[in-house]
């Protein structure tokens, strides 16, 4: 039973992002009939699950929602500005009801009342909402006219009786998917042999395509209708040929009539639809199309299923170790004598091709579209934005990017607060914006994209940007900086991540950019990311995350202490140096600093902080990594040697055995030892690692504690 | 026990890996054994308690070995080829335990197990959950919960 619950609550997930995709569509105005019929089936089956296990409020809500859907499906009510809002609303409270019910707990019974008696109240009434539209064709017979929501039906099949209308005309609906456009299809080739078979014309729909300046880089705004009198001979199957290719990446309606009709009607996709059919004439064969353009539709959708991520992470370990074997076997073989082995380096060559693209389809497993993240958030600029009293629109531009699962479930919650922070601080009040000359509708800016094999997420506001002056004054204030300092910009705008910054007059119920920013950054460096921020007067400010793909590989700096192979993250690694004797400067018994463009930056033995050795008193011979910390303080890591730069497949020790102060994890070399992985923040930080003296084991080595 | 049933007194059956360590006989329940392995280089690990040797890698997880002769007092291994790592799991942990040699394979009933002798030591009386009498010898059964708790307190503290 509880594995049904449980699934029951993943299902709910799914169909409750279906559901704002569908509205973000609505809202756009690229949504179709499919888009309401989808989003109705969504709430339906949530309706349908919740009844199974007696969640009574969960029904009574999903029932209200689904009126109001079928209200709009059937074209009693029209969408527009309000009821989109009511719908947002709805969908939020929903996605909190489910929640709750996950969670077993009870919602205050006032929350939601209000969206509640809302939609029961358009949904009584059509009419009584202030711009809904009175259907007076309530009782017409076919039950079906076109949804002004406008385009194409996906993929609506008539009866086969292409054989009997070679004399009609065909009228034909088609709007292009991003794909179509990746996959290198042209829309206009496509025409062009339509137009061989015929008289064709063609009109094409721009009205979704947005203004230059909104433009998000979606190339799918536009949608075309031709009409074709065809040649003698050309039926419909040929007419269907000429999109054969493009199937699945366009939404396409081939309809024939005669010439001189108008287009049929369009036919909702649903077959839930069919059943308000009176039993007429036309109702079998519509019925039959119905079904037909359903399992279409639903071919055309990307087939997917669920695993267990345990298994998932099965797979991910043993491709790992397959890449180290492949990597162990490689060095064995490059030390065998050199005329035996051209066909096998050859035969390695390939299989390490091989385990590369095999690793690189393991992760692929993991990675899904950042979407989902995404609509969570723009629930959250909304919510904020209400708070606050602004009004804002967020702006999400590739959603389709994809991310290791854990990234965006760990991302949820900084990028909350960033947003939060972004609605809050970042944009003015309606009123100032107006004075500015801005739009009164604030902007918010989400995208994603991969760069240089990480992903990089960014988010930005058309705001007032930031407050230089402010922020140096309460950093003064606090005591963070001197007054005698000379800041740069881009210091002043980081003093914002220091911990106990916090712009104390603007501190709200919600958050003050600021507070908290130092916890967001930590956040995203648990994730091996970096988060960096720009901000221009007048313009906006904007935040930007760099993440690595998984969390299972990161880029790391061999070294060896002690004897021990040990890697360093490069992650906050700036600068390797070989210091000449004369760089290094003594303080006392063993404190040692470097002297580096007139800075002095202390200097950390790694293999005495580790305890691996007595701590050094000459660093002549040593390799010096220069890493900058969370707080951008400066520390040099004295090393033995320094090996190579490579990806490590990250091995948890907690699994087996615990954590380790001044580790991070650990990876197994190409000749199958392994290595630690350096947590340099906590060698850098941890006082109680950063004194070797006094951490030093006297058993380890048998010898004294100063050399 | 005339009362007791065939299946009763299969249950009672155990297998258990006996090994020696300085001399003596020891034995854990085959139940948490993975496999064994002969002795391979470790990393050491920086902190850990003395009788943690380091980290090795078996087929991709990594996993700490614990020096048993360490843990029981005998003192330390200086390991070498001859000596062999016995792969067991406790707590869903995978744990390598170093010890000098595996002598064999038992079955013994989970009844004959007699108590540790009182002569025992605090540390005896935390390890040692019993022995079992085999042939002439004493085998001294391990209680690798105990063991594992300990290295868990040493290393949080």
């Amino acid at each position: 039973m509880s594995d049904l619950r449980e699934m029951f609550f993943e299902e709910c997930d799914d169909l409750l992002e279906g559901l704002s995709t569908g509205l973000t569509a609505l809202e756009g105005d690229t949504g179709d009939d499919e888009t309401i019929n989808s989003m109705f089936r969504s709430v339906h089956s949530i309706k349908g699950g919740a009844g199974a296990f007696g969640m009574d409020r969960l029904i009574e809500f999903a029932h209200a929602f689904e009126n109001v859907l079928d209200l709009l499906r059937s074209d009693k009510l029209q969408v527009d500005g309000p009821i989109t809002a009511l719908m947002f609303l709805a969908t939020d409270h929903l996605s909190d009801l489910v929640n709750a019910a996950r969670d077993e707990i009870d919602l205050p019974a006032s929350e939601g009342l209000s969206v509640l008696s809302d939609l029961k109240l358009v949904s009584q009434d059509p009419g009584a909402a202030p711009t809904a539209v009175a259907d007076a064709q309530e009782e017409d017979v076919t039950g079906f006219v076109p949804l002004t929501l406008d385009l194409g039906d996906a993929f609506t099949e008539l009866p086969d009786i292409s054989g009997a209308i070679t004399e009609c005309a065909f009228d034909i609906s088609f709007a292009a998917e991003p794909a179509l456009y990746a996959n290198g299809h042209d829309p206009a080739l496509l025409f062009r042999t339509l137009s061989k078979m015929g008289e064709l014309s063609i009109s094409a729909d721009t009205s979704a395509v947005k203004p230059l300046e909104a433009d998000t880089g979606e190339l799918a705004a536009l949608s075309w209708s031709l009409h074709l009198v065809p040649d003698e001979g050309v039926n419909e199957e040929a007419v269907r040929e000429v999109f054969e290719f493009v199937e699945g990446l366009c939404q396409l309606t081939i309809t024939a009539c005669s010439p001189d009709d108008a287009p049929e009607l369009s036919i909702p996709e649903d077959t839930e639809a069919v059943d308000h059919l009176p039993a007429g004439t036309e109702a079998p064969t519509k019925a039959a199309a119905a079904v037909g353009a359903k399992k279409k539709s639903d071919e055309a959708r990307n087939a997917t299923i669920r695993v267990d991520l345990k298994r998932v992470d099965r797979l991910i370990n043993l491709v790992g170790e397959l890449v180290i074997s492949e990597a162990m076997l490689r060095q064995s073989i490059d030390e065998l004598p050199r005329s035996a082995n051209s066909a096998v380096s050859e035969a390695m060559g390939q299989l390490k091709q091989l385990s590369g693209s095999l690793q690189e389809s393991v992760m692929a497993i993991r990675a899904q579209p950042v979407r989902s993240l995404f609509q969570r958030m723009s629930r959250i600029v909304r919510e904020s934005a209400r708070e606050a009293g602004k009004t804002a629109r967020l702006v999400m531009v590739g959603e389709a990017t994809e991310v290791d699962k854990t990234v965006t479930e760990r991302l949820v919650e900084p990028l909350t607060h960033m947003i939060r922070n972004s609605v809050d601080h970042g944009l003015e009040t309606p009123q100032d914006r107006i004075e500015a000359g801005k739009p009164e509708q604030g902007i918010i800016r989400l995208e994603a994209a991969h760069k240089s094999g990480r992903v990089v997420i960014s988010l930005s506001d058309d705001g007032a940007g930031i407050n230089r002056a402010k922020v140096r004054a309460i950093a003064e204030e606090k005591g963070l900086v001197r007054p005698e300092e000379d800041l740069t910009d881009t210091d002043i705008d980081n003093l914002l991540f220091r911990p106990g910054f916090s712009t104390a007059t603007e501190v709200s119920n919600l958050s003050g950019r600021g507070v908290g920013m130092d916890v967001v950054r930590n956040e995203i460096q648990a994730l091996g990311g970096r988060i960096a921020l720009f901000s221009e007067q007048g313009r906006g400010t904007k935040l930007t995350i760099s993440l690595p793909l998984t969390l299972a590989v990161m880029e790391g700096m061999v070294v060896t202490v002690a004897g021990e192979s040990l890697v360093v993250p490069t992650l906050s690694l700036r600068e390797t140096l070989q210091p000449g004797q004369a760089d290094i400067h003594a303080f006392c018994d063993e404190d040692r600093a470097l002297s580096l463009g007139g800075d002095l930056i202390p200097i950390i033995d790694l293999g005495a902080s580790l305890g691996f050795r007595p701590v050094l008193t000459d660093f002549s011979d040593q390799s010096i990594l220069l890493i900058e910390g969370d707080s951008g303080r400066r520390t040099a890591l004295a090393v033995d040697g320094i090996i190579d730069q490579r990806e490590v497949v990250i091995k948890g020790l907690e699994q087996n055995y615990q954590q380790i102060t001044g580790i991070a994890a650990a990876t197994i070399l190409g000749d199958g030892k392994i290595a630690l992985i350096v947590d340099t923040d906590q060698v850098i930080t941890s006082p109680g690692v950063s004194m070797p003296s006094r951490q030093i084991r006297p058993e380890l080595n048998g010898v004294p504690q100063h050399v | 026990m005339s009362e007791a049933t065939p299946q009763d007194q299969a249950a009672a059956w155990i297998e258990i890996v006996s090994f020696a360590i300085c001399e003596q006989a020891f034995c854990l329940d085959i139940g948490h054994v993975l496999e064994i392995r002969g002795w391979t280089t470790t990393t050491t690990l920086p902190h850990a308690p003395d009788y943690v040797i380091g980290m090795m890698n078996l087929r991709g997880n990594v996993l700490p070995v614990v020096d048993l002769s360490m843990c029981l007092g005998l003192g330390k291994t200086v390991p070498e080829s001859r000596h062999v790592i016995i792969i067991a799991c406790i707590n869903e942990k995978t744990v390598g335990f170093l010890v000098d040699a595996v002598s064999n394979i038992l079955t013994v009933n989970a009844a004959d197990m007699q108590s540790t002798p009182d002569v025992s030591s605090e540390r005896t009386a935390a390890f040692i959950k019993g022995v079992y009498m085999v042939e002439d010898t004493i085998v001294r059964a391990i209680d690798v919960h105990q063991i594992l708790q300990q290295q868990e307190e040493v290393s949080a503290a």
